[in-house]
Order: structure tokens, then sequence, then C-alpha cells
């Protein structure tokens, strides 16, 4: 997607531009369908995630210009928020451990990460200054949305442990990345 | 790796939380209890947009997946119901529509009736149009009334204010979506505007129109230059 076009097309949205939402559709739904298909894995409720999202969009847009995040980035997290919301409701009290294992397992093959910019190489290098389960932890919590329950599952940790592990990997990745 | 299984970390507090937050790997109840906090405490939000850049070249995962077709009409239809035929203007504002009440078709039956029972000799039958015309709060301020075919439009100013430097502007939003100004309007409260001839054959119900504030003499432009202070969809009554 066109990077440089979507800031302006939120300015339009802001207004009520229809014709801007449409193209905003067209550029930016394809990335955002990808972070609800990963997030919540099962397509039918992707697809109304999706819709919902665009629901927001259309909404809010005009808080876009008070924040300093790409515009990307910012549908991004509008996306991301919204799909986690959605799957920490429906996992809500006992969710089957297997499905946990399911979802954790469905991890990205990294020749397909796209790594095309210095922040990205910068963000990359400061994970592997990390334990290598841990990145991957950090990573998985971020891109699948995983809970904490489902990665201490998943790394066969008590829960409490996968919180310390993962907040003193936070705590790298921040020092790291503030150099 | 046992003084790490207490689980609590004495430093970092609200930025590692915020952290956690993007992430996602709260729990819901976390969650909600965050987002609640988002809405006020701008500072605890700042925090919140530096762990999102921080993490932004991690979005570079999700590879583009294009959705079916279908969907985009179904979101069209849920955030467009009643302006399906209608295309991008700043007063095709979902609030505007929303706010268009039956209640104010009520109001406006009772300002027009001054201006039905006494009208100027008209001989054609189809029914009058009107629209009233709210502010995104729901207030009615501007109600029109067209007899299709007369060369003529009333308009009553319900409720308004503007700067004496400043001009009114009636325009019409057809089918087309594409706002055509039908003139400057005096500043009176009720005011009759000739209504030009390619506009005689335009005019529908259905048809929106709207006011918006402009300088002495109207738009400049041809477009809204203005607020648009007022909208409304019209129907036959």
């Amino acid at each position: 997607m066109s990077i440089d076009e979507t800031p302006a097309l939120l300015g339009r949205i802001a207004l009520k531009d229809r014709a801007a939402f449409n193209r905003l559709y067209t550029v930016a739904a394809p990335k955002l369908f990808a972070v609800c298909l990963r997030i919540l894995s099962e397509r039918s409720e992707a697809e109304d995630a999706l819709q919902e999202i665009f629901v927001k969009i259309w909404g809010r847009a005009d808080r876009y210009a008070q924040s300093e995040a790409t515009a990307i980035g910012w549908l991004c997290a509008i996306a991301r928020n919204h799909c986690i919301d959605r799957v920490r409701a429906r996992r809500k009290p006992a969710q089957p451990i297997e499905d946990a294992f399911d979802i954790a397992d469905t991890a990205p093959s990294p020749e397909k990460n796209a790594i095309n910019s210095g922040e990205a190489r910068r963000i990359d290098k400061c994970m592997k200054e990390l334990d290598c389960d841990k990145a991957e932890a950090v990573r998985a919590a971020y891109v699948e949305g995983s809970s904490y329950e489902e990665l201490a599952l998943r790394y066969r940790v008590p829960l409490n442990t996968m919180r310390t592990w993962l907040r003193r990997s936070l705590l790298k990745l921040r020092e790291c990345l503030e150099q | 790796m046992n003084s790490e299984m207490e689980g609590i970390l004495p430093e970092g507090g609200d930025d590692l939380l915020a952290a956690e937050y993007v992430l996602g790997v709260l729990s819901a109840d976390e969650r909600n209890a965050l987002s609640l906090r988002l809405r006020d405490d701008r500072a605890f939000a700042k925090l919140v947009e530096g762990w999102e850049q921080r993490f932004a070249p991690l979005n570079d995962e999700y590879e583009a997946i294009v959705p079916p077709p279908a969907l985009k009409a179904a979101l069209d239809a849920r955030l467009f119901p009643q302006a399906q035929a209608q295309s991008s203007s700043l007063w095709n504002s979902l609030s505007f529509w929303r706010g268009l009440t039956v209640g104010a078709f009520a109001l406006s039956a009772l300002m027009v009736a001054p201006l039905v029972l006494t009208p100027k000799p008209q001989t054609i039958a189809a029914a009058p149009i009107v629209a009233p015309m709210q502010a995104d709060t729901g207030e009615v301020r501007f109600v029109a009334l067209y007899q299709p075919g007369a060369d003529e439009i009333r308009i009553s100013r319900v409720k308004s204010e503007k700067g004496s430097d400043r001009d009114y502007e009636l325009w019409l939003v057809d089918d087309g979506g594409k706002p055509q100004s039908m003139g400057v309007i005096p500043d009176r409260a009720e005011v009759r505007l000739k209504v030009k001839p390619e506009f005689i054959a335009k005019i529908n119900a259905g048809d929106a129109f709207a006011v918006s504030v402009e300088p002495v003499g109207g738009s400049p432009t041809g477009s809204a230059t203005g607020p648009v202070i007022a909208v409304g969809v019209s129907a036959s009554i």
C-alpha cells in the first residue's frame, strides 16, 4: 500500500469524505484483514471484525491528527486492539488448552518477515539481544495477540514467570531502542 | 530464575503497563480498565503511543490479504444506510443523517403550514417537498419548502446566528452528491429565493439541502468554503 497517501486520506475522512474512505479501504483493508485473520484465526469472525474496524476508522479519523503515529501504524493499532479485545472476550474464562496451542502454533515463517526500514532493522537488532525464547514470545504476543496465559502454556512456565520474562524483555527492548 | 518467580517488577510502572497493553498480553478485564483510562489520562496515552511506535515495525509481519468483495458493500450498507445514492461530501456526515428525526419533520410541518396556506397562485398539482435542515445537534435551523416546477423556493429560518459580515448560502445535494449553490439566503426569517431554471427540473423529494456560512455575496469558489451549519433530506408532504 502507498504509505504516502494514507495521512491525506485520513484527513479527508475526518471531514466525512466518502471518496477518501473508499480509497482508504482499497489501500488499507488487505493489511488490516491480515491482522484480523492472524489474531482471530477464524475467517467469518475476521470479516466481522474488519467491518467494525472500518466503522471505527470512519468515526475516529479526526483523532489521527492528534497522534504522532504513522498513518499505517495508527490503522494497525486500531485493528490490533479491536481484534485482541475480541479474542480476549471470546476466550474469557475457560479457553480449552488445545485451542490456545493451535493458535500459538501458527507462527510465521521467518522468511515472510518483510524488513525494509531502518526502524524495522533496529527493533530486530534489539530483539536479537533477547534470549531466543523471549524474543519469540514478544513477537508472538504482538503479531498473534497471544495472552500471558497462552504464552505460559506454550512455553510451559507458570503464568507469573511468563509475565516476569516478558516484562524484563520489554525493559531490555526499551533500553536498546532508546540508545 | 527463582528471583523471577515473584512475577512483579518494582520498576517500570505505567510504562510497562502501557507496553503490555500494546503487546496485547493482558486479560479482558485489564484491557477494559486500561481503555477507560486511555480516554482521559493523556500521560498514559502518550506512553501507549510510544510503545505503538516502537513495535510498529512488527506490523510488517501482517502480509496483505484481500478481503472478499461483498464485505465492502456490507460495510457501506451499515455506515451509510440512508445515503446509498450520495457520493462523498462534507455534509454526508453520518451524524447528520442519523440526527434527521421524525420529530424534525413534525416541527417543520408546523413551520411551513403558514407558507402552504398562503401560496402564490400555482397550477402545478405535484405535492410540495419540504426539507428541515438540522445542525449536527439535531436542532432544526432552516426549513425549505419547494413546489415542484415553481421558480422560487421558500426558506424559513428557525434558529441560527451568523456575523453581519457573513451570508448564508443554500446548497442542493442531489443524487450526484455534488453540492450546487442555489444562492445566498437573504437575512430574514422568511424568504423566497429565486430558483434558476436549471434547478427547476432537478429538485426532487429525497434530495438533500444544506446551508453554509460564507463571505458576503456567497462562496467565491462555487463550493462551500465556510462551515455547513444545517443539512436535511427533503420529502414530499
